[in-house]
């Protein structure tokens, strides 16, 4: 399981920023807290490293979305699956 | 696995860390998270900066039974205000990779093979009793500021050896050059408010979204806020800093020089340089004679008058301009019109585009030429600032002085005075720093790389806190070349295995970031500290601890330059009560806190170039301190954030409006410089058609010894790659991911090619990244330098691609 602390920063165009609102609150990976103008913090949990992943590059493809800065992050150990892929590598996690 | 209670408490705080941020981003009041911590929870926080850049984010680490176990932005801290980027936030991780190096080892018979401390730390010292003037060390900007200290006193003032340089000479040297030319000394007069207040940022050759993330988001977040800031790209190549830009300025390869004496051009063909500032706190300045073997390069150059500069800058019409750097003439006048502005505030930013440049020196000089020229200066968000690519190559490396030429607090080994000086501050005889620089980092590693009977001087060489054998130019011939010669011998500190400890006979095993005691200085001149908040892995010790067991064994030995001149051992530490701390001894060597002793020391140091730190504990306090650091009347210390003006600078006498009070010239007044055009020493032809560029990627930190070791970083970005522009890769007939073959007049290396990428190349040109030790593009690149910095160029050189069979 990872969770990660997030800041995702809507754009200024109101429809747009609705649209991206909309889209984040149907995201059952997300919890989202407080909005503070076109920022809006919002809690991720995914069941893996890689699903941390793919949700970042989903919500950076959302129209609405501008960036996503990541405020916190919980250091849990790779999903087996991940440290069996990393095992297959040169890399060395 | 988190349990469910755990991963409420882990939701919790990562719903208040984000809050915190998002609240601050949109300017309400900044406050500390308050943690909902459960009760009989064991999870502490703790203060550190990141360990990686030299942005010199601070992160809070959050540490359970001895293991670090979440990471999350700090919002205290001013630098990112809560924000990490996508290395940052995965800082945690990079303690635990499976392959730590947990014991010393020493290569017996062509294998490695574990001995104790003892035998490591005895053998290094035999090496360096038998033959002294022949042992080189070789640091980073990854140093702590105490190991850096002991690594320079150990060498300077005990060995008397001057062979101890750092890899800043690789990414910093011209930046340095550059501000000392031009201001007398050395580091950027502004601070990263500046980004905060201009309303024109210029990337000179600087990816700055993926390099420095958390500064270009703090740029860019402005924006989001109903700000107008525009930003202008000048590149090489695209990359997703190009993205933001308003106007992206693809320039040819030293196309910079002219871009920028373009700029003054107009802004005297114009008359909108600023005739004030100019008159009242300029000189000018040209080349003196040219450097060869004969004649050494000299910084001070020749004086030369406004008119004078005016006619050298001339030639540099908007039309020439276009020539030289590719750049539509139109949009030389649109940067000549903004710099001739006084409505607007201009900050220049760069990195490695500028410094890693044979003309490395030059171009640093003319970016603050213009910005001299213009009166963009001095007032927030007109300010020309470099940024470093290592957390400590200002704190360590430049400002205590472990380079080959220098000593602490700016002070150069070629001043008798400075010497002087040191020897005092240092408490050893006079006479025992030697009046020669020793040998720059590619110097040593071609001397270390040369048969000892054909001049290769350096026999014995020490490496800590870095991977020479992946960043040094062409790799064949300054690092390879070890393997073959038998009398040499090389030492790695370090925590992973690398492509250097690859050719190590030594391995060292070391602790790392908050394994250990420490303090970095950044970018901004930000002084920080952390404590050592969970152990290291197996036997691994501090690099400071290293270098400080084998002075002690050297002591031991009757090497008489372990004594200073009251004949107590150079790191002779005593605890309150005065007495002898035993800190050679690890199992005593966190008796006392060796980083705060050191420092004090070193504090000495920092008055004479006005680079004041304030004591140890100011910083254990806070979340760095920009220098310099000024004591004020009621006890309190004041850091300064804008160099030579009056409005924040202490040190300015009242009235001036600007004093450059380290001034080349001695009359308060900063240099202007003309340094002409000139094309790079190796450029593409018939055989090698293509420019090859390296550099690196948002994922990877430098060489990836780190980042590579994160799952999830390593899984972003798995592998190094060639980049290529479309028109070319149709041309050659290559497909996107089909392996070619890059090969220079040094080297070659195969790689799959990336077309339409994160980044775009301009038609002729490549890129490939360094952070792939499988895939050592160093060993293709060019060994040229710039006269001045000694900073080799990573940026270009020729090759070709070829086709696979």
């Amino acid at each position: 399981m990872a969770v990660s602390g997030i800041v995702v920063t809507l754009a200024s165009d109101p429809g747009l920023a609705e649209q991206a609102m909309a889209a984040l609150s149907a995201d059952p990976r997300l919890t989202l807290g407080e909005r503070f103008g076109l920022r809006l913090a919002a809690v991720a949990e995914t069941d893996s490293p890689r699903a941390d992943r793919d949700l970042w590059d989903q919500l950076h493809a959302i129209p609405g979305v501008v960036h996503v800065d990541v405020t916190f992050v919980a250091l849990d150990q790779p999903a087996p699956e991940l440290a069996r892929e990393m095992e297959n590598t040169d890399a060395h996690a | 696995m988190l349990t469910l209670d755990r991963r409420t408490f882990v939701k919790s705080a990562a719903m208040t860390a984000a809050t915190t941020a998002a609240a601050a981003g949109s300017a309400s009041a900044l406050s500390l998270p308050v943690l909902s911590q459960p009760e009989g929870s064991s999870l502490k926080w703790n203060k550190a900066p990141c360990r990686f850049c030299g942005t010199g984010c601070h992160v809070m680490v959050g540490t359970e039974n001895g293991r670090v176990v979440a990471i999350q932005g700090d919002q205290k801290a001013d630098v990112n205000k809560g924000l990490l980027c996508v290395k940052g936030y995965h800082v945690g991780l990079i303690l635990y990779g499976k392959d730590r190096l947990t014991t010393p080892m020493l290569r017996k018979d062509g294998k490695l093979v574990p001995i104790s401390w003892d035998e490591a730390i005895a053998t290094i010292a035999k090496r360096i009793a038998d033959s002294p003037k022949t042992f080189a060390m070789y640091g980073s900007g990854q140093w702590t500021i105490g190991e850096g200290c002991a690594g320079n006193k150990f060498m300077k003032a005990g060995l008397g050896n001057n062979h101890i340089d750092g890899n800043p000479r690789l990414c910093m040297a011209s930046a340095v050059t550059g501000f000392l030319s031009t201001f007398g000394v050395d580091e950027p007069p502004g601070v990263y408010d500046d980004l905060d207040a201009c309303d024109v940022a210029i990337m000179w050759g600087n990816n700055m979204a993926e390099m420095h993330p958390v500064l270009f988001s703090r740029l860019i977040d402005r924006r989001t806020r109903g700000e107008k800031v525009m930003v202008i790209d000048m590149t090489t190549r695209r990359t997703r800093t190009s993205d933001h830009a308003e106007h992206v300025l693809l320039f040819k390869p030293h196309g910079d020089l002219a871009i920028a004496n373009g700029i003054a051009h107009l802004l005297i063909k114009n008359g909108t340089y600023d005739k004030d500032f100019v008159a009242k706190h300029c000189n000018f300045r040209q080349l003196g004679p040219k450097p060869d073997e004969k004649t050494p390069p000299d910084m001070l150059g020749a004086p030369m008058t406004f008119e004078e500069y005016a006619k050298a800058v001339e030639p540099y019409t908007p039309e020439k301009v276009e020539e030289l750097s590719g750049i539509p003439a139109e949009k030389i006048r649109l940067l000549g019109e903004l710099f001739g502005r006084r409505d607007i505030k201009i900050n220049s930013l760069w990195c490695m585009g500028m410094n890693q440049h044979t003309r490395g020196t030059a171009i640093n000089c003319l970016v603050h030429a213009i910005h001299l020229l213009s009166g963009h200066f001095g007032k927030p968000g007109d300010a020309s600032t470099s940024l470093t690519g290592q957390p400590s190559a200002c704190g360590t490396v430049r400002e205590c002085g472990t380079l080959s030429h220098l000593l602490p607090g700016g002070r150069l080994v070629a001043n008798p005075d400075h010497r002087k000086h040191a020897e005092e501050f240092w408490n050893v005889p006079e006479g025992r720093i030697a009046p020669k620089p020793g040998y720059h980092t590619v110097e040593m590693f071609k001397r270390f790389n040369t048969p000892t009977d054909q001049g290769g001087d350096i026999t014995t060489l020490w490496v800590q806190v870095t991977n020479p054998g992946q960043t040094i130019p062409n790799l064949e011939r300054n690092f390879r070349k070890k393997k073959g010669l038998a009398d040499k011998f090389l030492i790695v500190s370090d925590v992973y295995p690398t492509a250097t400890t690859e050719l190590a006979d030594l391995i060292l095993p070391s602790a790392m970031w908050v394994e250990k005691n420490g303090m970095y200085g950044n970018s901004e001149r930000r002084t920080q500290q952390w404590f050592k908040l969970v152990p290291p892995p197996g036997d691994a010790r501090d690099d400071c601890w290293q270098t400080i067991a084998v002075s002690h064994k050297l002591l031991d030995m009757g090497v008489e330059g372990m004594k200073g001149k009251d004949g107590k051992w150079i790191f002779h530490t005593t605890d309150a009560a005065g007495k002898e701390v035993p800190i050679w001894d690890w199992a005593h060597y966190y008796d006392t806190n060796v980083d705060e002793r050191l420092f004090e020391e070193y504090r000495a140091f920092t008055r004479m170039k006005h680079k004041d730190l304030a004591p140890y504990q100011e910083y254990v306090k806070s979340r760095g301190l920009r220098w310099p650091v000024i004591q004020q009347p009621d006890g309190s210390w004041k850091e300064t954030r804008w160099r030579f003006s009056e409005f924040d600078d202490t040190y300015v006498a009242k009235g001036k409006g600007f004093q450059f009070y380290h001034s080349v010239t001695k009359d308060d007044k900063a240099l202007v410089w003309f340094r002409p055009h000139e094309f790079p020493p190796e450029m593409p032809d018939k055989d090698f058609p293509f420019w090859l560029c390296t550099g690196r990627v948002l994922e990877h930190w430098h060489t990836g010894t780190m980042t590579r070791r994160v799952p999830q970083l390593h899984r972003a970005m798995p592998r190094a790659y060639v980049e290529m522009n479309r028109e070319d890769a149709k041309r050659l007939g290559v497909q996107n991911g089909e392996v070619v073959t890059i090969k220079s007049r040094r080297g070659e290396l195969d790689l799959p090619v990336w077309i339409g990428g994160r980044g775009d190349p301009k038609p002729g040109e490549v890129f490939v990244p360094f952070f792939d030790e499988g895939k050592l593009i160093n060993q293709v690149t060019l060994d040229e330098y710039d006269p001045y910095s000694k900073q080799p160029d990573y940026k270009k050189c020729a090759v070709t691609v070829l086709r696979k069979a």
